[in-house]
């Protein structure tokens, strides 16, 4: 009798279990997951290494994009994964060589004491709306200074990346248009509501909110981004340090051979 | 674990996002139904399947061992569906629509089809009376003993799986298990008595 109510159990659960269907169609959640997945792996990665070069890719949308929102393509969304770390400079430029086909420039040293930590190339893919990928490209990025201070980023210029009407002062240094802005960043965890004040400095293109953090958290960004020889740079920081010291530093980069 | 899926989990844990698709097709059915029975609404259990997979996709890298790739995405959405719970509880928001409920006419017919084909009108009746009462039982479950049912009897793992997916001492899993089973196999055993009586009556009448 036991073995019988036992048998009866598990054909019961079976029975029930199998009986039951989702109410959303499987390839419309798939995407949904995805959608999720962009959102989420920028912010791991950014917290895993606050300047994880997928938050780069995150913030040149932002910030090339916040009025046009990478208006060329119908990208909506850029998302990176590290391929691969290396700790020298020689390996970096090697690597950039390599795989984007470039030679971007990359300081050993800035005048300010930041030297280069580590850097890496990464995948970034571009996505539309509907989640589809539009463009793939390489990018190459470099940490300078602890935590790291600040990262130098680089790629062939892609052409459905929009850099116009982008937002920050406009600065013409030999021959280069130099480009520098500040943007509110805002983290909240999954499913947190902004408060209106916020959703208002986003609607107006001063903050950017981002989710999938374990806390509320705030930062400052602020950037200088350039176009030189076809290849565009973005150095930022999350950091203390003045935007006026980072177009300092994006000026030593131009003057560089 | 089959040298096919393994070999999907080991491109999956590369990076790959269309092993991740398959994987993802492959079982997504069965957890969602996994999610329902413990938390009994579809809501909850879509939300629990969407963050089991995205945790799946984002911690892969966790994963030491593919072949274990299964229990460890049924421990991913066992305690992602536990902390969902807690957090509903803590809002007083018990809720258990039930397998039944808004299923309970659907899964009934479904029940008595079955029977009807092999069984008299009379047993598939009891049976279904039976049904009603596990799905009752298993309702007023707490939702540590309803997921030791779901994973021993439906997933099919022994105590020391359990253990790991629960991140429970395989004593406690024991335990879970012997208490709920009691409490289910009684409501099975007093129907078998009845229904061995009225099968002796009919043999006799």
């Amino acid at each position: 009798m036991a073995r019988t109510s036992e048998e009866q159990l598990k054909r019961f659960i079976n029975t029930e279990l199998d009986s039951i269907t989702p109410d959303i169609d499987e390839e419309r959640r798939l995407l949904e997951i995805h959608q999720k997945l962009n959102k989420r792996s920028n912010f791991m990665k950014f917290r895993k290494n606050k300047f994880a070069v997928t938050l780069t890719a995150m913030l040149v949308i932002t910030v090339l994009g916040t009025v046009t929102a990478v208006a060329a393509g119908k990208i909506t969304s850029l998302v990176s994964g590290t391929r691969e770390n290396v700790s020298t400079l020689t390996e970096l430029q090697e690597l950039s060589k390599g795989q984007m086909n470039a030679s971007p420039k990359f300081p050993d040293k800035f005048t300010n004491g930041m030297t280069f930590v580590k850097g890496g190339i990464s995948d970034v893919k571009g996505m539309d709306e509907d989640n589809n990928q539009v463009i793939t490209y390489s990018e190459a990025y470099a940490d300078y200074g602890e935590n790291p201070q600040v990262v130098l980023s680089s790629h062939v210029h892609q052409d459905a990346i929009s850099a116009e009407n982008q937002p920050g002062q406009k600065e013409v240094y030999q021959d280069v248009e130099l480009n520098s802005a500040e943007m509110q960043y805002l983290f909240l965890p999954e499913g947190q509501e902004p408060s209106e004040e916020d959703k208002k400095l986003q609607e107006e293109g001063k903050m950017m909110i981002s989710y999938g953090s374990d806390q509320e958290e705030r930062k400052l960004f602020k950037s200088v981004n350039w176009s030189e020889n076809g290849i565009d740079y973005l150095l930022f920081t999350f950091e203390n340090v003045e935007l006026n010291s980072l177009t300092a530093m994006a000026k030593e980069v131009i003057d560089m051979k | 674990m089959n040298e096919e899926k393994k070999a999907l989990v080991e491109l999956m844990l590369g990076g790959s996002e269309a092993a991740f698709d398959e994987l993802y097709r492959s079982s997504s059915k069965k957890l969602y139904r996994m999610a329902y029975f413990i938390t009994g609404n579809r809501s909850d259990s879509e939300d629990i399947l969407q963050e089991t997979f995205v945790k799946c996709f984002l911690h892969r890298d966790k994963l030491r061992e593919p072949e274990r790739f299964e229990s460890w995405l049924y421990q991913i959405l066992v305690r992602t569906a536990w902390r969902m719970e807690k957090r509903k509880k803590s809002r007083s928001e018990l809720s258990f629509e039930g397998i039944l409920d808004q299923e309970e006419d659907h899964v009934r017919a479904d029940w008595i089809e079955e029977d009807e084909r092999g069984k008299g009108p009379l047993v598939v009746i009891l049976e279904a009376e039976t049904a009603g009462q596990i799905r009752e039982a298993l309702r007023k479950l707490d939702v540590k003993y309803r997921t030791v049912i779901l994973l021993y009897y439906y997933n099919e793992l022994s105590t020391k799986e359990i253990a790991r997916v629960t991140g429970t001492m395989e004593g406690t899993v024991k335990s879970r298990l012997f208490k709920a089973r009691k409490l289910l196999k009684g409501i099975l055993e007093a129907e078998d008595i009845m229904e061995g009586e009225q099968e002796r009556g009919i043999c006799h009448g």
